[in-house]
């Protein structure tokens, strides 16, 4: 019985593509391969065209398994140089690894917000686009109403600094897309799930400019949910 | 106190007479109950003592509720525990609670530390989706007058300098820093949005909204802003 127990408890985890290094905890590949599971599991029945551009013709959770899992390889563990980082991509460690910190599992940010980071660090393991680098954001930099946009960190303004996307498809612009998506399509979801895709697209939407942010605001903005 | 941030602390003082705005207990510290409780009925809840711990408060009142509100709360642990947010109890078993569970879950969301972002912002969206009667928006007055939570690690202490582009990763930690608030806002904007809402209510969640503009966290003020605007009559 006890045998057959801890089949059907290795049966219900979900088997990964990517591997694990070894000093990755058992609690963050818990984890990673839990939220993974729910971004399998999203279903709608639409989505937009730059959705269907980086993803697919709808909001499915299939896809965004295969989005990163045809990227990240390896998943390993390193503090990303920073004590507030979740994850990181180090180029000239591995173009298709993926560095996550004791944060993932520390932090408490909702399952989405998480997905939202390690989706953004993915798009960062494309090598043949130069790891989809960040543009320098505008001086100044403005919100909607005028506001400068400033470091929580620092409290400088961000303009001049390398923490923003001109392209629709790099990682603040394709993580937005995912989860604008979601927001807009998701029919599995709770209310919870399409209130925090909402929340945390809107804010991270606001670090696209140039082009690629009147490409998103047509494509994202437009259809009301 | 910056001269923006007492301004902001006054005014939500005005909107819900909370006295609760100027500093977060801490998770070990005593916490008020009775009055902070939305829609608390002292026939219905046996209440513990001003200045117990969440976790003595929590023992009392369990105590104290109907087997339903019992069930309710052990399905809220069970769904923070697995952090799986898309759990569909939360909007099935979870979606209408009773003033009895109100109390309860408001009481669970002190006893939290306010490290524990979504744990805490998914009461919030619980409790801001059973907006019934003015004293319900107690609650969120609190919730948004909370001091600013600092870092992601400890909220009374900022991060260490670190090696590398802090820039880059912020924006997730910079919503989920403010990320009770934030619901609390988007449950009043839901509120105000619906065909027939109560006008006492309503006048309450607008006046949150009008002080939350005033909020020194650049996120909350902008979204209250947002609301008022989609909001307007």
């Amino acid at each position: 019985m006890k045998i057959l127990s801890l089949a059907l408890i290795a049966l219900s985890v979900p088997a990964s593509a990517y591997t694990f290094d070894d000093d990755v905890p058992q609690a963050t590949r818990d984890q990673i391969t839990t939220d993974m599971a729910f971004m399998g599991t999203l279903q709608g029945d639409a989505a937009t065209p730059l959705h269907e551009q980086f993803f697919a013709k709808t909001v499915d959770g299939a896809s965004y398994v295969r989005f990163f899992e045809s990227r990240v390889t390896a998943v390993g563990l390193d503090d990303c140089g920073s004590a507030s980082a979740v994850a990181c991509v180090i180029p000239w460690m591995g173009s298709s690894r993926i560095w996550l910190t004791p944060n993932y599992t520390k932090f408490s940010h909702p399952q989405l917000a998480k997905m939202m980071v390690v989706f953004h660090e993915a798009r960062h393991t494309e090598t043949a686009r130069g790891n989809w680098q960040h543009a320098r954001c505008p001086r100044p930099f403005l919100d909607e109403s005028g506001k400068e946009i400033k470091s929580i960190w620092t409290g400088a303004s961000l303009g001049g600094e390398a923490a923003c996307d001109t392209a629709a498809g790099g990682s603040y612009g394709s993580s937005t897309i995912l989860l604008k998506n979601v927001e807009k399509f998701c029919k599995n979801c709770t209310e919870k799930v399409i209130q925090d895709a909402a929340l945390y697209s809107n804010d991270q939407f606001k670090r696209m400019v140039g082009a690629g942010k009147e490409e998103m605001r047509k494509d994202l903005y437009s259809a009301i949910r | 106190m910056s001269p923006k941030t007492a301004f902001f602390a006054a005014a939500l003082v005005a909107v819900g007479g909370a006295v609760f705005l100027l500093r977060r207990p801490a998770s070990d510290e005593p916490v008020a109950t009775s009055s902070e409780a939305p829609g608390l009925s002292s026939e219905k809840v046996s209440q513990p003592e001003p200045g117990v711990s969440p976790r003595v408060a929590m023992e009392v009142l369990e105590a104290s509720v109907s087997a339903q509100t019992q069930q309710k709360l052990k399905v809220l642990r069970e769904i923070l525990a697995t952090k799986n947010d898309n759990d569909p109890r939360l909007d099935t078993e979870l979606r209408t609670l009773s003033d009895e569970a109100k109390a309860l879950f408001s009481v669970q969301y002190s006893a939290f530390p306010p490290e524990a972002h979504n744990e805490r912002g998914t009461i919030v969206f619980l409790l801001g989706r059973n907006l019934t009667k003015p004293s319900d928006v107690d609650f969120l007055v609190r919730v948004v007058g909370e001091p600013a939570c600092l870092s992601m690690a400890k909220c009374s202490e900022p991060d260490p300098p670190s090696k590398r582009d802090d820039e880059h990763i912020e924006t997730a930690h910079e919503v989920t820093l403010v990320y009770a608030q934030l619901v609390a806002l988007k449950a009043a904007e839901r509120y105000l949005k619906q065909p027939q809402p109560q006008p006492e209510v309503a006048e309450k969640l607008r006046a949150l909204l009008e002080a939350a503009k005033e909020s020194p966290q650049p996120r909350v003020a902008s979204l209250a802003e947002e609301i008022l605007s989609r909001t307007s009559l």
